[in-house]
């Protein structure tokens, strides 16, 4: 029986910028409801081992960047030798007018709570969409 | 820290741009005197600036301030609560700290 790999969720950790507390919160928020997805902290492709650096060769990965310079999508191409299955980012999300720009880098006020859900949509939408193609 | 405490003296970086090899944010940390503030054994920051040889002034691991405050019990990864919110700015007095040494 082939066992199937769970979806590998990886964020942007974002310090830098308000959106990027929008995507770990909302990545976060998935791998808690969630029993399919495992996700792995960004910056350990470059401070782990060989395991965590074969971990987007292990599990197909969903991107979750805040903004356009994509680090996450970029990090597993760079570091797993593959393209993620899809590549969410949030400052895409907010350009479309529907939700602004969060102004907090270290917190989620509740004006922000309407973007961070939206963007769960759209990460379990994607982690369905990966799952019927593997 | 950035946005309370020391806005003027003080901006983060994104960690993952030094993952991905980012000229500019390498660039940025071998210029400017950086601190790191880790949260688990694996010291990424720290890590992460040592391998692009950044200009490294000091470092505070987030597992020693919780040691040293035992009372204080953080909640979790999406909510730290109220004893996580004193862990997160007795964190960040010490990072002041050594915003503050001259050495």
């Amino acid at each position: 029986m082939k066992i199937k790999p769970k979806i590998g969720l990886i964020s942007c950790s974002g310090e830098g910028l308000s959106e990027g507390m929008v995507s770990r919160v909302a990545t976060r928020r998935i791998l808690e409801e969630r029993d399919d997805v495992v996700t792995i902290c960004l910056p350990l492709f470059l401070a782990g081992g060989q395991e965590e650096r074969d971990f987007a060769k292990n599990n197909p990965c969903i991107t979750v960047d805040g903004c356009e310079k994509m680090c996450a999508a970029k990090g597993v191409k760079m570091y797993g030798k593959v393209h993620p299955k899809s590549a969410i980012v949030i400052s895409e999300i907010t350009k479309k007018g529907k939700h602004s720009k969060p102004k907090s880098k270290s917190r989620i006020e509740p004006e922000d709570e309407k973007l961070v859900h939206e963007t769960m949509k759209i990460i379990n939408k994607e982690v369905d969409k990966v799952k019927e193609e593997e | 820290m950035t946005e309370e405490m020391l806005p003027d003296d003080t901006d983060s970086i994104c960690l993952p741009l030094l993952t991905i090899e980012d000229e500019e944010t390498a660039r940025k940390i071998r210029q400017t005197p950086c601190i790191t503030v880790d949260g688990c054994v694996a010291q990424c920051a720290k890590k992460n600036v040592e391998h692009h040889h950044g200009k490294l002034k000091g470092g505070i691991k987030i597992l020693d301030v919780i040691k040293e405050n035992p009372k204080l019990k953080p909640g979790n990864v999406l909510d730290i609560g109220p004893d996580g919110e004193k862990l997160a700015r007795k964190a960040a007095e010490k990072v002041v700290k050594i915003v503050g040494d001259k050495s």
